[in-house]
């Protein structure tokens, strides 16, 4: 009785709103066919895949790709070096795009702000391949950031020779390429926020810092925590591109991650099967870390995804 | 409810067609009767660059011409090669003929054969009797074409000379050791006099502008009687690393490291950093090759007095012969040359006879110099390139146009020749250096072609990976300094964590095995 009545709610709301539903059809089929609809071929992870022989045919070897990986000599080094890298991009690059959005939220003069955005945003419209080549040739010893760092004693070797250095490039020349973009959604809610409530405090004889931390701050805060959580879902994601274009053989003690182990496997081993176990493994860590964030949230700020 | 289902039933339509537009794309032309071959084949760079599709070049129009056929080529595009080969894997059906390496195969060759991927060519013998002419009269390319079942699983390429599995080497600024009054360096200690004197007196930022893949070629870390990576000594399959000589290159390398004679940049080099290092003074000696090395620096020299001269691989002692140095094999296996005829091939008479031809006189005088009267012309019965190859008219170089007219400058079902090289390799200094680069024992050290058996493969490539990442690492740390060499014998456990035992057992069975065929 109940399942006929809930039926004829979506069919007399379709029988309105069909024009709406045609649309998203698309959007449901996009994420079918290329989200859902692959993923059977996770288990790939259990088996000793043969392209030939197909998802369905390769022999089961059970947990075999996964013992593999955790017995691996490199596993924790790998592990430590993804973690170092994303939680300190996390811990200094999160808060940046803030800072940014709440320092052009207080410039007045509209041409000044309207630089300052276009060329934050530039960096993000270049290829990470042509990226990558940028912040090579700056840290080369006659590059900028090489010839500054000389001037500081540096020995005039390339500052991507030393495995101390990898962290800080790539975290900073990460801030660079993104700080503007990522401060986009956090100017489009400032904007949101009433204009009566600053005048209101204005009367109050309230200043610029006090508006700041009292108003501002407040109103975005739904905002910051949702990004916040889906930043904490991407933990073990440090994307292979950027480090395979940056890292050496000199360096690898820093800079080998997960993901460019995940990549050598698959492309110079052909191990399909355990290159999608540890794939595997990143994304239920991250599932877990996002529901764990996404739940202290909810606690406390009772701001959640869902 | 009826219009809901109608208006589903649009919708699904629409999407079913969307889908079929977007999915189809293949015809289908199955007459067995017809001499037509899919031929998927990657397109070289050089190639490329002139025509879109191999089937346009006059050299392959001229083979279906021969041979009695049609080549439809494939080429695969975008991605990278090893992408598109996994995606033609996991397809149905196969195109009738692949050329690739098929090392790559998980498992490898004789895999992709039990698999029904390729067909087993020794099973058609008779039908090659060009190929089997040539493996016949040639036992050792014999032993190194075959797997150890027995198997043929493609039209190798091979390389018809000794000559021709040298194409690289050392070479160092001639121009500088005549104004400096030094000669061509000989052992470690002229090479580390004269890079000083490059350094002191030419203002040389980095003299020696080479990364560790120079090593894995067997350069200065020859000279200790080893190599970086497996090779052959006294009948068995030995691990550079392992060997106490090893520990002694790597104290030279980092007393150069430290001297400032090798490039402080060594782990960071590209090809862009080598050509502007050696081309603007920076450098006064690199590694690299014939063609695309020496001939290219020599045509467009960046001032009248540069000039190159190539050097044998460095040894200890004055006057011995470099007991190792840089040699390919002449069926090198782990290259995109390999021709194979696919289970899914529709007409299999068709494609052995078309690719035996090769293997022909006529063939060979195709695939190695082109057209008679347009190509090449027979002076003195030696096939000469003509004007049209090595003066283009429209300026082309030597290489676009062999790379139209032949298939001698790349890989293919055929016996490269020598007389291909001597005419290529045309200018004085690519002509000492392919001389002088010839000269060492290299030829009892080189591993030959193993066949893994399927089941060690998949382990293999595992320890591989592993053991050549932990071994790149360790020799840049040790020359930089920032791992010391007191603590070799440490290094060395980490190489035996990693597995390097067993991959030194399941090397040598496979080398014991290749001595029985």
């Amino acid at each position: 009785m109940k399942k006929s009545k809930i039926t004829n709610i979506i069919a007399k709301d379709f029988h309105i709103n069909w024009k709406l539903y045609l649309m998203v059809i698309p959007v449901i089929a996009f994420y079918i066919l290329f989200c859902y609809k692959p993923m059977y071929g996770a288990l790939i992870a259990f088996k000793n895949y043969s392209p030939r022989l197909g998802f369905v045919k390769s022999q089961w070897v059970g947990f075999k790709n996964f013992e593999n990986f955790f017995t691996s000599p490199d596993f924790g080094r790998l592990l430590r070096n993804t973690l170092k890298i994303s939680i300190t991009s996390l811990i200094v690059g999160f808060p940046i795009p803030i800072i940014l959005a709440l320092f052009l939220n207080e410039v007045k003069i509209s041409a000044l702000k309207k630089f300052i955005q276009t060329t934050t945003y530039l960096p993000h419209f270049i290829s990470i391949v042509v990226v990558c080549g940028m912040v090579k040739s700056f840290v080369a010893p006659n590059g900028i950031i090489g010839f500054i760092a000389r001037g500081f004693g540096a020995d005039g070797t390339n500052l991507l020779m030393n495995p101390k250095n990898f962290l800080p490039i790539y975290v900073i020349s990460g801030i660079w390429q993104t700080i503007g973009w990522d401060s986009i959604i956090y100017l489009a809610a400032l904007s949101a926020i009433d204009a009566e409530q600053y005048e209101a405090a204005e009367v109050d004889g309230a200043g610029r810092f006090r508006k700041m931390f009292s108003i501002t701050l407040p109103s975005i805060q739904p905002t910051i925590i949702t990004l916040l959580i889906l930043a904490v879902g991407k933990v073990m994601n440090v994307g292979y591109e950027k480090v395979m274009l940056l890292y050496n053989p000199a360096i690898y003690e820093t800079s080998d991650v997960i993901s460019t182990y995940v990549y050598r496997l698959g492309f110079e081993t052909q191990n399909w099967g355990l290159s999608t176990a540890v794939g595997l493994f990143n994304s239920v860590c991250n599932l877990v870390l996002i529901l764990i964030t996404n739940s202290i949230s909810k606690k406390y700020k009772s701001v959640s995804l869902w | 409810m009826k219009n809901l289902k109608k208006t589903l039933a649009v919708i699904n339509a629409a999407v079913i067609a969307a889908l079929t537009v977007s999915g189809c794309g293949e015809t289908k032309t199955a007459d067995s009767g017809e001499r037509k071959i899919d031929f998927w084949i990657p397109i070289s760079g050089a190639a490329s660059a002139v025509v879109e599709n191999l089937g346009e070049t006059p050299v392959y129009k001229q083979l279906q011409k021969d041979v009695n056929a049609e080549i439809n080529f494939i080429h695969p595009s975008g991605g990278s090669l090893a992408e598109q080969f996994n995606i033609l894997m996991a397809s149905d059906e196969l195109p009738d003929v692949i050329q690739y390496d098929w090392t790559k195969y998980p498992g490898g060759p004789q895999k992709a054969i039990d698999d029904g991927v390729i067909l087993d060519l020794s099973q058609y013998k008779d039908k090659l009797p060009n190929l089997m002419k040539y493996l016949d009269e040639h036992k050792d390319i014999k032993k190194l074409v075959e797997t150890d079942l027995g198997a043929l699983f493609a039209f190798p390429f091979i390389r018809g000379d000794e000559s021709l599995c040298v194409s690289w080497g050392m070479v160092v600024r001639k121009d500088w050791l005549d104004e400096l009054g030094i000669e061509p360096p000989e052992t470690i200690d002229e090479w580390e006099s004269m890079l000083t004197a490059f350094k002191e007196k030419k203002g040389a930022s980095a003299p020696l502008c080479i990364g560790t893949s120079v090593f894995a070629n067997a350069q200065f870390v020859g000279a200790y009687n080893t190599t970086m990576g497996y090779y052959i000594d006294k009948g068995e399959v030995k691990y550079g690393m392992l060997q106490p000589a090893f520990k002694d290159f790597l104290t030279k390398m980092h007393s150069w490291y430290e001297k400032g004679l090798l490039d402080k940049n060594f782990t960071l080099l590209d090809n862009t950093a080598i050509d502007s290092n050696i081309l603007n003074g920076e450098s006064g000696a690199i590694g690299t090759s014939i063609g695309n090395g020496i001939g290219r620096y020599m045509t467009t020299p960046p001032d009248d007095k540069f000039d190159l001269i190539g050097v044998k691989s460095p040894v200890l002692v004055k006057g011995d012969t470099p007991e190792f140095g840089y040699l390919q094999s002449p069926v090198a296996l782990q290259t995109n040359s390999f021709t194979a005829i696919s289970t899914s091939c529709k007409n299999i008479d068709a494609a052995l006879e078309i690719f035996d031809y090769g293997y022909s006189d006529a063939g060979h005088m195709l695939y190695n110099f082109g057209i008679e009267g347009e190509s090449y012309n027979m002076i003195d019965g030696y096939p000469t390139y003509t004007d049209k190859i090595t003066h283009a008219e429209d300026g082309s170089s030597m290489m676009t146009m062999l790379s139209q007219y032949t298939v001698a400058y790349s890989s293919g079902p055929f016996v490269q020749d020598k007389r291909y090289m001597e005419q290529y390799a045309a200018i004085p200094q690519q002509k000492q250096a392919w001389k002088t680069w010839t000269e060492t024992n290299m030829k009892e050290h080189l591993l030959p072609n193993l066949y893994i058996k399927a089941d060690s493969q998949d382990k293999l490539a595992l320890l591989d990976s592993a053991i050549n990442t932990y071994a790149d690492e360790m020799i840049s740390k040790l020359i930089i300094g920032t791992e010391s060499l007191d603590n070799y014998d440490k290094i060395i456990d980490g190489l035996k964590e990693r597995g390097i035992e067993e991959s030194l057992k399941i090397r040598n069975d496979a080398y014991q095995s290749y001595l029985k065929k």
